[in-house]
């Protein structure tokens, strides 16, 4: 699946779809996310580009995981915003975890703009093999 | 029910109409869009001589990025996210877009190849232009006669 985009941008601030606003509120977006569930643990990659390490967020609080990210554009001297909105990115997302989720050792790590975090199952929900012994 | 005029403008991805403004096309996906909203992943910033465009693409190779510079247009073909071994993988949740794209920018100027920079930094692709210095407005100084 592929996408074909033009966009035409003028340094003239009329014909341009400008973020000419001086206020720099954040964009407030709900990035997107895969979940999917592994062996011993369930893992999140939650999209975030312009978020490092540094940039991400994450708390849990009564089950409820909260990632968040910041993103910012350098400062282009001598630039002014032309197409697409230009302001600073924040990123927010919850996730409520069940009790199959061992909540005290989440592994978070940023890569390239994705964060994975790494989600232990309980030990009481991990799949067990019972060996039968002969009596 | 959506009349159809508001259903084509509702699916249309917002960075490809210049000339809305992106807040309005928001509004659009919020009604029906409650969960993921569209992440606004082009900017762009100008003056007469140099351009910025910022892409997002978190997860790609950059290696695979191509980008192609012909006078005043400047195309970007941006790689599918790597391909990560996802078969026999039990999905929760299903969200991030795996499609390659390809972006097109009309700069303001004619542009110069050989000082327009590309990096790939924290999922973002950054890429500055200069103008082409032959192409800069001579000016021409007027003699008395």
């Amino acid at each position: 699946m592929s996408q074909e985009n033009t966009t035409t941008m003028v340094a003239d601030q009329d014909q341009a779809v400008a973020q000419s606003a001086p206020q720099l509120q954040p964009i407030q977006i709900t990035p997107r996310a895969d979940i999917w569930e592994a062996e011993d643990s369930f893992v999140l990659a939650i999209e975030m580009p312009g978020v490092g390490d540094a940039d991400a967020d994450l708390t849990l609080e009564q089950n409820v995981l909260t990632v968040r990210g910041s993103a910012k554009s350098q400062a282009y001297e001598g630039l002014k915003p032309a197409v697409g909105d230009c302001r600073p990115r924040q990123y927010e997302r919850s996730f409520r975890l069940s009790d199959a989720i061992d909540g005290q050792h989440l592994e978070a790590t940023a890569k390239d703009g994705v964060l994975i975090v790494r989600m232990p199952k309980a030990q009481h929900a991990v799949a067990r093999k019972i060996t039968v012994r002969p009596a | 029910m959506l009349s159809q005029h508001r259903l084509r403008r509702v699916f249309e991805p917002p960075f490809v109409r210049p000339g809305r403004l992106l807040s309005e096309l928001q509004n659009d996906f919020s009604d029906l869009f409650q969960a993921v909203v569209a992440t606004p992943d082009v900017r762009t910033w100008a003056s007469d001589d140099s351009a910025a465009i910022e892409i997002d693409a978190p997860g790609i190779q950059p290696g695979d990025v191509d980008i192609s510079i012909e006078n005043d247009e400047l195309t970007v073909a941006v790689p599918a996210p790597a391909a990560e071994d996802s078969t026999g993988r039990q999905y929760v949740l299903r969200e991030r877009r795996g499609g390659s794209r390809r972006q097109q920018f009309r700069l303001p100027f004619p542009a110069d190849a050989g000082r327009t920079d590309a990096v790939y930094d924290k999922g973002v692709l950054r890429i500055t232009v200069r103008r082409r210095e032959d192409s800069k407005p001579a000016k021409v100084a007027v003699r008395a006669g």
